[in-house]
């Protein structure tokens, strides 16, 4: 049986596999952030005059305020001045009307990724609106949306044809001076997908969306907006995959979903973007504010994240549980290897009556990765019989990582009902002399394991994203023998 | 914010100005108030404080608490049958009232006999000198610098190597501030006495001992000081060390207190921490293992009603491998009471095969009640079994039906369940006169002022 020595080696040897730079040509805005970089970035997208002023009024915030903190992970300080805020594919403005069209280089990127479009089209029922860098270059079962009345398309083109519905939600539910990040993004993003759901439709496929950061210096400020009305239900899926490089990437993505009356929202996220080498040099910044409102009575937002990729990984995909009767949901896998961290969890605030949340989290820390679970349950006094349930467990693998869990419960209401497990645990010696035993090797026991440990949350996501999701996870922890 | 902390500081500041300076402990002294006056009092950014609101004590002018004679037998009702006792009457202390143990070590920090002891050098301030824990990323604890570096007096017990004491050793830290306290804006003092209590109890190698800190008021309707205790716990090889500190003040009392235990190899502490007084209470706690097999077990319960504020910070440090904790807390909570609870679990690297446990679980009898409850996991080493768990909520409605089936009224049955909760801790007392007491205490603070438990 390898030693732990051998292992943590093995481990920390592994090299990024989907490490590549795609050369397209790029229209790239030059590097720095002024009042004047948020105008050609407003004026390159056509941008209606009211957005452009929202844009300018988050800057002017963003200038105010100071960069947080408090999370538990280290990183080189960033040079907002150095990043570029806009890059588009040439391609832009005459966009192609199918995919002959577009660039072979874009396609044989897919194509590494392991999502051929060309067939993806075809597969399954599962809608592509693939992000390329900023700008979305193909968009696939449009029309057969459209005939639901769904709206599904970039976020860019939905400032074009659904003002009025993208004035009327964005940044009600993520406003835009909440944070640092956030009001960064507010002032700079390019672009990000716009979901929304009529009344009383049931979304017959899963939305997905496959983000890539791809070129040099690019920051990624990604936005994306989904809104279910009364009686609808989507599946949202988000992907990503980044190519290597030795510059480290900021990624401040803001999601923001409505749910109205009986809508129910899930949203599901496999992320594995370059985490940096094993000195942790480069790697991306994963620093992404997602919220939640569940406005309306009995609607539901279940948030399920597998987060394997990133240097560093500060977000806390949150709930508000307004509306009367309504569940959020959290349920997440996050892995940190070699010198990645990440502090994540969520944030669950009970307004409404008898609302209802559970967290399920699921932290794996290998090599010297520092896996943080930092969350909040918040039951305000107006939320008669609220419910949650909490369980945060670690596993480390390895004695040279870390595990760390800052639950924050407060609770104003004496009917509410709230519990918080968490447990830490590595994978017992007496657990892979078992395996061994039956013939099964280490390996194989321990991989078994990890899945054991993570089948509560793999088993929310769509079945598309479970099967990735376990093959991440099994790349990630290749060689790690407990 | 200078100019406001300054005039915050700055009166705790002109208080050092009188304590006395030289030998190893004056050092101490200066290095702590200079590390408050660098650190000044905490805000509500600060994360361990933003919870506590220290406005209405730093509000109030301090003054020193002037070391009043007590009348006699007015420690009595305070002190414990069958139990050696040290009694401090606003910090200072009383030896009429006290009969101090035989066979240890056993002075008064104020008696200038004991300044020269060893004892001091080597650890009064040794440990709580303003850090609130050896780790690096561990700040200043401003109210332990405070202590530092302005305790009058206190005790210092020093228990032989091998020496087992019977009885336990009570120290009661008695309050009586003069009446004449002057009230100012929103009812708070413009200015109230404070007293530094300060413990430090030494046990040497395979010694035991047990000690009870008694935190009263002479006058329970007395209001408006403010104790600051700093307690310093050195448990060596093989010592076990009980230590019950029951916080019972007066109703208009500030509390703010700091704890520190450090564990060599195979050392036992064992602290339970009890609340039931006081308007705004804090405990902090920092318990170092710092030897293999060492265990500490920290126990605590806080009853609160109307408008008192009680937090409890405790951080455990494993340093060493094959060492245990355990942590339990369990709170009541009735009218607009708030309690904060932060417990954090720390494992070094080094600290292999640790197993560590911390439990919070608060009942909330009313609906203007909030309890927040922070448990805490830091982890460096991989071979370790920690579990945290919290609950916030009533009573089962189960439990209260099936007593309620058998014939016992709403009242009653929820009486009792309330007291099944709360003793959980109390019963953990071995020693029967303190085991009553906590029980009297607890019974009358849950029937005391119960104003609108759930209706039946």
């Amino acid at each position: 049986m390898p030693t732990a020595t051998d292992t943590i080696e093995a481990l920390a040897e592994r090299d990024y596999e989907y490490g590549f730079v795609t050369d397209v040509e790029q229209d790239t805005a030059p590097p720095g952030l002024s009042e004047e970089i948020i105008a050609f970035i407003s004026a390159k997208k056509n941008e209606p005059q009211w957005l452009l002023d929202w844009r300018l009024q988050a800057y002017r915030g963003w200038l105010k305020m100071v960069e947080p903190r408090w999370a538990n992970v280290r990183y080189e300080p960033i040079d907002y001045q150095s990043i570029c805020y806009y890059a588009a594919p040439k391609s832009d403005d005459d966009r192609p009307k199918s995919l002959d069209e577009i660039d072979p280089e874009i396609l044989a990127t897919y194509e590494k990724l392991g999502i051929p479009l060309k067939e993806q089209e075809m597969l399954a029922g599962v809608a592509v609106d693939a992000v390329f860098d900023s700008v979305s270059v193909a968009t696939t079962f449009r029309e057969k949306l459209a005939e639901l009345g769904v709206i599904f398309c970039s976020f860019s083109e939905a400032v074009q044809d659904h003002p009025e519905l993208v004035r009327k939600y964005l940044g009600t539910v993520v406003p835009r001076r909440d944070n640092f990040f956030a009001a960064l993004n507010s002032a700079v993003f390019s672009d990000g997908s716009f979901v929304y759901i009529p009344k009383g439709v049931r979304c017959p496929m899963e939305l997905s969306t496959y983000f890539r950061i791809n070129a040099m210096n690019t920051g990624q400020f990604e936005r994306t907006l989904i809104i279910a009305e009364e009686g609808s239900y989507v599946s949202y899926l988000e992907g990503c995959t980044a190519p290597m490089r030795d510059e480290n990437q900021l990624h401040a993505a803001v999601v923001e979903l409505v749910a109205h009356e009986d809508a129910q929202i899930k949203y599901s996220t496999v992320q594995n973007w370059y985490p940096g080498d094993k000195e942790g040099v480069g790697g991306i910044y994963n620093f992404v504010t997602k919220r939640g409102l569940c406005e309306g009575r009995r609607s539901k937002i279940s948030w399920t994240q597998v987060e394997t990729g990133s240097a560093v990984t500060w977000k806390y995909p949150s709930c508000i549980l307004r509306g009367d009767d309504s569940v959020g949901e959290f349920y997440s896998v996050a892995v940190s290897n070699n010198r990645q961290q990440a502090d994540t969890g969520t944030k669950m605030v009970h307004v409404g009556k008898r609302t209802s949340s559970t967290i399920i989290s699921k932290g794996i820390s290998a090599g010297e990765g520092q896996n943080t679970y930092r969350g909040q349950v918040r039951i305000l006094r107006s939320a008669e019989d609220a419910r949650n349930f909490s369980q945060c467990d670690s596993m480390l693998i390895g004695d040279r990582c870390g595990a760390h869990t800052f639950p924050y419960i407060d609770v104003a209401n004496p009917t509410a009902q709230m519990e918080h497990e968490a447990s830490t645990s590595k994978i017992g010696e007496d657990q892979i002399f078992y395996c061994n035993q039956r013939g099964i090797d280490t390996e194989d026991a321990v991989s078994m394991i990890v899945n054991g440990f993570c089948k509560e949350v793999f088993r929310e996501l769509p079945m598309e994203f479970a099967v990735e999701a376990q093959k991440l996870l099994e790349v990630s922890l290749e060689g790690s023998v407990g | 914010m200078t100019s406001a902390a300054d005039t915050r500081t700055g009166p705790y500041l002109e208080l050092f100005a009188g304590r006395g300076a030289g030998g190893p402990v004056g050092a101490r002294r200066q290095q702590a108030i200079e590390r408050f006056e660098a650190a000044g009092f905490p805000g509500s950014r600060d994360e361990e404080w933003r919870q506590t609101n220290l406005g209405p004590i730093l509000r109030a002018r301090p003054v020193a608490a002037s070391g009043r004679a007590l009348g006699d037998g007015g420690a009595l009702p305070f002190l414990y049958p069958d139990c050696d006792s040290m009694v401090f009457v606003n910090g200072r202390y009383a030896p009429a009232a006290s009969s101090p143990p035989e066979g240890v070590t056993a002075f008064s920090l104020a008696d200038p006999a004991g300044a020269g002891s060893e004892l001091l050098a080597e650890h009064l301030g040794a440990s709580v000198d303003g850090r609130a824990s050896c780790s690096a990323d561990a700040g200043v604890h401003p109210f332990a610098a405070l202590n530092t570096a302005l305790f009058e007096d206190g005790v210092a017990l020093g228990i032989p190597a091998g020496t087992a004491l019977e009885r336990p050793i009570q120290v009661l830290w008695l309050s009586a501030p003069s009446a004449d306290a002057a009230a100012g804006d929103n009812g708070a003092p413009a200015s109230m006495e404070v007293s530094f209590p300060r413990l430090l109890v030494v046990a040497a190698e395979n010694s035991q001992a047990s000690v009870i800190e008694t935190f009263a008021a002479a006058d329970p309707a007395a209001g408006g000081y403010f104790v600051c205790p700093a307690a310093e716990f050195v448990c060596g090889a093989g010592s076990v060390v009980r230590h019950t500190r029951l916080q019972a003040d007066a109703a208009g009392a500030f509390h703010i207190g700091f704890q520190h235990a450090r564990l060599d190899r195979a050392a036992a502490f064992d602290s339970s921490s009890l609340a039931f007084g006081g308007a705004l209470v804090r405990n902090d706690t920092v318990a170092l293992l710092d030897g293999e097999g060492a265990d500490c077990t920290l126990d605590g319960l806080y009853v609160l009603d109307g408008s008192q504020f009680t937090g409890n910070h405790m951080r455990v440090e494993h340093r060493q491998p094959h060492t245990t904790s355990h942590q339990l807390y369990k709170g009541v909570l009735d009218g607009q009471a708030r309690s904060v609870f932060n417990g954090r679990i720390y494992v070094h690297q080094a600290a292999q095969k640790t197993d560590a446990k911390q439990t919070n679980r608060n009942l909330l009898l009313s609906k203007a009640a909030l309890a927040n409850s922070n448990p805490q996991l830091e982890i460096f080493a991989d071979d370790v079994r920690c579990t945290h768990g919290s609950t916030i909520g009533r009573l089962d409605e189960d439990a209260l039906f099936y007593l309620r089936a058998r014939g016992i009224g709403f009242e009653e049955a929820h009486g009792m369940l309330v007291h099944a909760f709360a003793r959980e801790v109390t019963d953990k007392a071995t020693f029967e006169p303190l085991r009553r007491d906590l029980e009297a205490r607890l019974f009358a603070s849950l029937n005391g002022g119960r104003s609108n438990g759930q209706g039946g």
